[in-house]
């Protein structure tokens, strides 16, 4: 998908985030990713192409949010669940900007004998700054 | 950025009136698509890849991310607002059910009344709701 992607995260984490190892209220890490016009292609081999769509899709936003996430958030355990997602969507990224993803623990908690984790996403263009868009991801975290 | 204003209309629908329901957007979630969004979000959780780990863990097979499905709303959404623009919007869901391989979903939205808010969801060929939530208009910033 993308062009550059640049993880910055705690270099010593090298084992998986457990639910016990995730601090809330922290700053986990950074992704920086550069869209390129490829990721059009990969979508629409997902998705049916959307007729005279010039810029990229809203899902976009959605998606480098995710993969951020996945990035940074490294090595997850096996079988966490995504249970809900909330997103505050500004402005879409520009095709070849580059964006950075702050991937915050926001809260961690225990609802129905299941581990669960807040996690947030600020996307911001990486040049200027701007938010583009905020998500809060709520995971059942599997140990 | 600014949230709450009490009536949005004028400022996002860009003069056009505001559609009743979300253009319904359709997907049949084949293993092909499983594994391209797996390439493409870089999540290889292996309730996505691997049935043997899925069955582990309770399911009856692989199941989709959930983006998956999210992002087929999103579709739904950019069809249903391109004429407005691109307005600024919180899309706020629940997932209520996992989507499994080869299963088909559909994506659907009712405006809230006479309110800038929608009801919208995913359901699957059973009608059996995966995806649950609400989509609201942001008053847009400058």
């Amino acid at each position: 998908m993308s062009v550059d992607n640049v993880v910055t995260a705690d270099p010593n984490t090298t084992r998986t985030w457990t639910f016990e190892k995730l601090e809330a209220g922290t700053l986990i890490g950074s992704s920086t990713q550069r869209i390129g016009k490829e990721i059009t292609a990969a979508w629409a081999s997902i998705y049916e192409p959307l007729d005279g769509r010039e810029r990229l899709p809203y899902g976009v936003a959605q998606l480098v949010t995710m993969k951020a996430y996945a990035d940074v958030v490294a090595p997850r355990p096996p079988g966490n669940i995504h249970a809900a997602q909330r997103c505050d969507l500004y402005e879409l990224p520009a095709i070849s900007n580059a964006v950075t993803a702050d991937v915050y623990c926001v809260e961690k908690y225990v609802r129905r004998n299941r581990n669960m984790v807040d996690f947030r996403v600020d996307l911001k263009d990486a040049e200027s700054g701007h938010l583009l868009c905020q998500s809060v991801l709520k995971i059942c975290w599997a140990t | 950025m600014p949230v709450g204003a009490k009536n949005m209309l004028g400022n996002m629908s860009n003069g056009k009136e505001l559609p009743k329901n979300l253009a319904p957007c359709r997907l049949n979630v084949g293993r092909d698509k499983i594994n391209a969004f797996a390439d493409l979000s870089n999540d290889y959780n292996p309730l996505h890849i691997d049935i043997e780990a899925a069955q582990r863990s309770g399911m009856n097979t692989i199941i989709a991310h959930g983006s998956i499905a999210l992002n087929l709303l999103w579709e739904s959404i950019e069809r249903s607002f391109k004429r407005q623009g691109h307005p600024q919007m919180q899309l706020d869901v629940r997932f209520r059910a996992p989507v499994y391989v080869d299963e088909s979903i559909e994506t659907g939205g009712s405006r809230n009344g006479a309110t800038d808010d929608y009801n919208v969801w995913v359901s699957n060929q059973d009608g059996e709701r995966v995806i649950e939530g609400t989509l609201k208009l942001l008053p847009r910033s400058e």
